[in-house]
């Protein structure tokens, strides 16, 4: 589970460095994730823009992921791919989550409600 | 002249696959090339495996949870106006020998509370047509269709 995390002017950016969010690496992204954000002091961006594919087990993990963050932090998404938009959408999860179109359009949000 | 296949002409696959989370992975990679060679739209083979993977995890989720893991038979045809699929596996059988009809998840909850699971059917609903389930001769057959051209209904 390829996942890279940078911090940007206090803001951590995890970038998703995988084909597919599936259920064959659902528990290791979880998992991931918390070791890349338990300390963070912000907010954080999930960059999926190279993941194509994602099935519910996926979606359930980036929940679990919004869930473990320390409290009062929020999980953001950026660069959705078609079928990952398609999957969010379906499920009414973009009414979740905050979706920025990339990285830089979240990072040049100052503040999310 | 140059050969073009018919729309009409039949285009079959099918695939046994061991019921592990990899191997339904390896599978949805290889339907998905050769949906793409019948020459299927992009956003039905995204439907497509879209509904593929909530299918194919749920009986290895569900149907092998408590039994040593067989095999899925996925069988898919190209038809005129839709992709024609049956999965069938020799897992235990949906409970009441029938398919889910759970609601979707409440989403309007306290962040503690969102749900993690609970979208595979909804999923599956939304995107296929024709859905049906039997249970025969100890094995589960799940058949249904995947609309060409799913614009219209996706909304």
């Amino acid at each position: 589970m390829e996942l890279i995390r940078e911090v940007h002017d206090g803001v951590v950016v995890v970038t998703a460095a995988e084909p597919r969010i599936d259920a064959a690496v659902a528990i290791r992204f979880k998992d991931r994730m918390r070791e890349l954000t338990q300390d963070a002091a912000n907010r954080v961006i999930l960059d999926l823009s190279t993941v194509d594919f994602i099935d519910s087990s996926g979606l359930g993990a980036i929940v679990a992921a919004l869930k473990q963050l320390p409290p009062g932090r929020k999980l953001e998404l950026a660069a959705l791919t078609p079928t990952v938009e398609r999957v969010f959408r379906l499920t009414r999860m973009d009414s979740v989550f905050v979706i920025h179109a990339d990285v830089e359009a979240g990072l040049a949000q100052t503040s999310v409600q | 002249m140059k050969h073009t296949p018919d729309a009409a002409e039949a285009a079959t696959l099918s695939l046994t696959i061991p019921a592990k989370d990899c191997e339904v992975r390896n599978a949805l990679v290889a339907a998905r090339q050769r949906l793409s060679v019948w020459g299927v739209d992009q956003d039905t083979l995204a439907a497509a495996e879209i509904v593929l993977a909530e299918v194919l995890n749920n009986i290895v989720e569900h149907a092998y949870a408590k039994i040593p893991p067989g095999e899925i038979l996925l069988w898919i045809e190209r038809r005129a106006d839709a992709l024609a699929v049956a999965v069938i596996d020799d897992g235990t059988p949906m409970p009441g020998e029938m398919m889910p009809d759970t609601p979707a998840p409440d989403l309007a909850v306290d962040v503690a509370d969102l749900p993690e699971g609970g979208f595979g059917w909804g999923l599956i609903r939304a995107l296929s047509s024709g859905l049906s389930y039997r249970r025969i001769s100890e094995r589960n057959r799940l058949a249904f269709r995947i609309p060409l051209s799913i614009h219209a209904g996706d909304a």
